[in-house]
């Protein structure tokens, strides 16, 4: 059965769920609990394509718009603010200048439904106990967390690089107290979603948020967590103290981009391990 | 006397006997309303309609609105309480009894809008109030006409009286008369502004006690109580037919490089709506906050306007309704935050997000959604004061505000410079008689509207210079929504209007021009620096020009999607031009014989579309 959702959307109960869908060609979406907008075509355009006597806002103000991406209809259209440019950023003392996003970065604590929560652990199998390793500190920290997200029936996916697939350094770190019921997965890119395999099994667990552990910050965590955000409409966690990148610049910029995400950066919370409760 | 609120109000009415109970309570609100302006003397009651006239029930629940804005409805009914409970305390309230209350921090929306409250006796009961506010011409706050730009704290906005007796068993107290007004720059025009609101009441508590006397006491109340009811259900059987949800809005106001945020979220569970404005931005030390009563006022309001537009106005409209604002905000200010804009600038934005949740809201629904009609925010608003060409004082508003575009509707298009919130509009003769300004134009202006598939309504643009001021120019003060966004939003697709702005051209030809007969058509004729006015005090001189656009209405659906011949009669209107037809809406029209192009007109659109869909992955 479908009912409207607004001009040209509609929602649609179907036996896999309920879903937001064009109402001109039945392209589907997202399911209705993410947000609709991320399945859109986004475009940004000069203030002039609304007509005349917009001169005022130009090189402060765009046109946004979002089409479907099967036919081209319009769903909306607003005016946002131009992003800043990268000039905006000062390199004073050969180091970035702090950066305010859309979102503080300072940890907050949060309390996360264990029934729709996962952990997703990157990168720390073995080589992470060599005390060179960049997120050595991590076989430390995040072991504690790991017992409190299974004691409270969470679930937790390793993942390791491909290219150390069916090596001795594909083991998972001991301290991580693996269990053979925790996938480990490899995917070949820095978006683990890449594969098409760890989407299924956070849908079958009914996962909405995820937590991610291990690094490095400003590759995997940022490329894996803006796609679970941006394109599949998960709520992002992330314990600032559980993650690891090989400089601050890198940690910075990571946990900066998450913050502008345009229309995401709701999506993403920061917070410390001992920040995160179960319910 | 205190009020009976438990008063026999439960008896079988019959129907006919309801109707006509309750249309005579609405038409004895009306007369009040007529009272006032038909009594008034100011441009503000007799030419803006800036007034409100309605009635309460003992215990302050609204019982009849005539023809006012809700928000102020709402806040007379917190002026009436809190009258009721400040006079438990003091000498109580008498028959005959007349209070005045303009105190934003207890139920007024700025010191300007004056509330006077009546209670209305029978037979040596309570049986009622009326209440009425009139946003009177000074109120001797720091810029003439009370919206002070420059003012940090509202100890700057003028007098603030939180409940005085002004009338004592039918005896106007002179002494307190003569203390009010004299603390304006203009006590006789202030005088004027209050009189005609003891006019209004004296008409309807003479009226109230005429039906109370042919109908009984107990009629009476057991109609206004299930009036009351009746609109309660009604509202709540409407929500119930509307799918749950949440959804969010916000708006931001800009000036001098500042800016204010609101923010809402609107949750509808059944037949309950809570409107949250958690996230919006702490108060500001500029008078563009809204005290909290004034945002339920503002959220009342938008109700009454989508799902409500067409149920009797009364208390009954509240109960499903919940405000939740944090305090220390620009919703919800604290002690001595400034409020002097608050009505143009904090209001519009309130009343802006509220009804773009509505409308979001009723988008869901099958039954409701042709109701939707996309929220015109509200634009910039003018004053200007000074000598004029008779040598005295004088202060007025604008208030062209009526001359805005609404928004596009579902259905169809905007209503060209429609009425705003139940004002009305002072015509350019009794402006250009009474102070020293000569209009150049007032007219549609082109190509300002929000386009779309119905496109929003066109407001006016003017221009105006000063003209035998004595002293060679006028001050002006320049509020209103201030900010590039102010033109609002589209809906689904369509798009915002241009901004609303106000543009003083200084050292313009103007003189020269008119000195040749020359009658300006456009800015651009008249040379001069031009400036965007934020929100400020400024003063119009010799040469100088005012320019002025009005908000307009965002437009609802793709402009790809307008009827072609639409777009053609809008270009022969000269309401929107040949190149925004075809750069905006995609409409090829024939220059000559203006006929719509069919087949390019196709191609173009095609074309188009095809190009959203470029480098998309």
């Amino acid at each position: 059965m479908n009912r409207p959702f607004q001009e040209n959307l509609e929602i649609v109960e179907t036996k896999s769920g309920a879903w937001v869908q064009c109402s001109r060609c039945g392209h589907r979406l997202s399911g209705t609990n993410s947000d609709w907008r991320v399945g859109c075509v986004v475009k940004r355009l000069p203030p002039e394509t609304m007509g005349p006597h917009r001169e005022l806002m130009e090189g402060r103000l765009m046109l946004e718009e979002l089409y479907c991406p099967n036919c081209g209809v319009t769903f909306d259209a607003s005016v946002v603010e131009t992003e800043p440019s990268v000039d905006d950023i000062s390199f004073a003392s050969g180091r970035p200048a702090r950066r305010k996003g859309k979102k503080s970065t300072a940890p907050e604590p949060i309390t996360l439904d264990p029934a729709s929560t996962a952990v997703i652990a990157l990168d720390l199998h073995v080589k992470a106990c060599d005390p060179t390793h960049v997120g050595h500190e991590l076989v430390h920290t995040v072991p504690g967390f790991l017992a409190r997200a299974r004691a409270a029936s969470v679930p937790v996916i390793f993942i390791v690089p491909a290219w150390d697939k069916g090596k001795p350094e594909d083991r998972i770190a001991e301290p991580m107290g693996w269990q053979s019921s925790e996938p480990v997965l490899y995917p070949h890119a820095y978006d683990k979603f890449a594969s098409g395999e760890l989407l299924p099994l956070l849908q079958s667990w009914g996962t909405e948020t995820i937590v991610f552990l291990g690094g490095s910050a400003n590759f995997s965590m940022l490329y894996t967590g803006s796609t679970a955000a941006r394109v599949h409409g998960f709520s992002v966690v992330v314990p600032v103290d559980g993650i690891y990148a090989h400089s601050d610049y890198e940690m910075e910029y990571a946990l900066y981009q998450l913050t502008v995400i345009p229309r995401m950066h709701d999506k993403f919370s920061f917070t410390t391990l001992d920040g995160i409760t179960f319910r | 006397m205190q009020p009976n609120a438990n008063a026999p109000d439960r008896r079988d009415v019959d129907p006919v006997t309801f109707e006509i109970l309750s249309h005579r309570l609405h038409r004895i609100a009306k007369e009040m309303g007529s009272t006032i302006e038909r009594v008034g003397g100011t441009v503000n009651t007799t030419q803006l309609h800036d007034y409100m006239a309605s009635l309460y029930r003992a215990d302050g629940e609204i019982l009849a609105t005539g023809e006012s804005q809700p928000w102020h409805v709402a806040c007379g009914g917190f002026t009436v309480k809190s009258i009721i409970e400040r006079f438990s305390q003091y000498d109580g309230v008498n028959e005959g009894d007349a209070f005045f209350l303009n105190d934003p921090y207890v139920s007024a929306i700025h010191q300007s809008d004056v509330y006077v409250v009546s209670p209305i006796h029978f037979e040596g009961e309570l049986v009622g109030w009326s209440a009425s506010f009139v946003h009177v011409m000074d109120i001797g706050a720091l810029s003439p006409g009370g919206n002070s730009p420059d003012a940090t704290e509202i100890c700057q906005e003028g007098v603030r009286v939180p409940g005085i007796k002004l009338v004592d068993r039918g005896t106007l107290r002179k002494d307190v008369f003569d203390t009010l007004i004299n603390m304006t720059r203009r006590p006789d025009m202030v005088a004027l502004d209050i009189n005609c609101q003891l006019a209004g009441h004296n008409v309807a508590r003479s009226r109230m006690q005429e039906l109370y006397a042919a109908y009984g006491r107990d009629l009476v109340d057991s109609v206004t109580a299930q009036m009351i009811d009746h609109s309660e259900a009604g509202l709540r059987r409407r929500l119930e037919e509307i799918p749950d949800g949440e959804w969010r809005e916000s708006a931001t106001i800009e000036s001098k490089g500042k800016t204010w945020t609101v923010r809402l979220r609107l949750r509808k569970t059944g037949d309950e709506l809570v409107f949250d404005f958690d996230g919006t931005d702490p108060q500001a030390s500029t008078g563009v906050n809204l005290p909290y009563h004034a945002t339920f006022g503002a959220c009342f309001e938008g109700v009454v306007e989508t799902v409500g537009y067409d149920l009797p106005r009364n208390h009954g409209l509240f109960r499903p309704i919940k405000t939740l604002v944090p305090e220390g905000t620009l919703m919800n200010p604290t002690y001595p935050a400034p409020v002097s804009m608050s009505t143009t600038s904090g209001g519009a934005t309130a009343k802006f997000v509220v009804i773009s949740v509505l409308n979001a809201m009723l988008a869901g629904s099958e039954k409701w959604r042709s109701e939707i009609m996309v929220r015109l925010w509200g634009g910039r608003r003018l004053r200007t004061s000074g000598l004029n060409q008779y040598g005295t004082f004088y202060s007025t508003s604008l208030a062209m505000s009526p001359l805005s575009g609404s928004g596009a509707r579902a259905t169809k298009d905007g209503v060209e410079t429609s009425k705003l919130d139940f004002m009305t509009c002072a015509n350019v003769e009794w402006l250009e008689m009474n102070c020293p300004m000569l209009f150049l134009f007032r007219r549609h202006a082109k190509d300002r509207q929000g386009a779309g598939r119905y496109r929003g309504g066109t407001g006016a643009e003017m221009a105006f210079t000063v003209h035998k001021a004595p002293n060679g120019e006028i001050d002006g003060v320049a509020y209103g929504v201030a900010g590039l966004t102010n033109g609002g939003k589209g809906l689904f697709g369509g798009y915002p209007a241009a901004p609303s702005v106000l543009e003083l051209y200084q050292g313009t030809t103007l003189s020269s021009r008119i000195a040749d007969n020359a009658v300006p058509g456009r800015m651009e004729e008249l040379g001069g620096t031009r400036t965007v006015l934020p929100y400020t005090n400024f003063k119009i001189g010799a040469d100088d020009v005012l320019y002025y656009t009005l908000g307009m209405g965002g437009g609802y659906g793709s402009p790809l999607d307008r009827d072609p011949e639409a777009v053609r009669v809008d270009v022969e209107k000269e309401l929107v031009s040949l190149e925004t037809a075809r750069e905006v809406y995609g409409v090829v029209l024939d220059r000559g014989a203006l006929a719509v192009d069919v087949p390019e007109t196709e191609k173009l659109r095609r074309s188009r579309r095809e190009k959203h869909l470029e480098g998309a992955s």
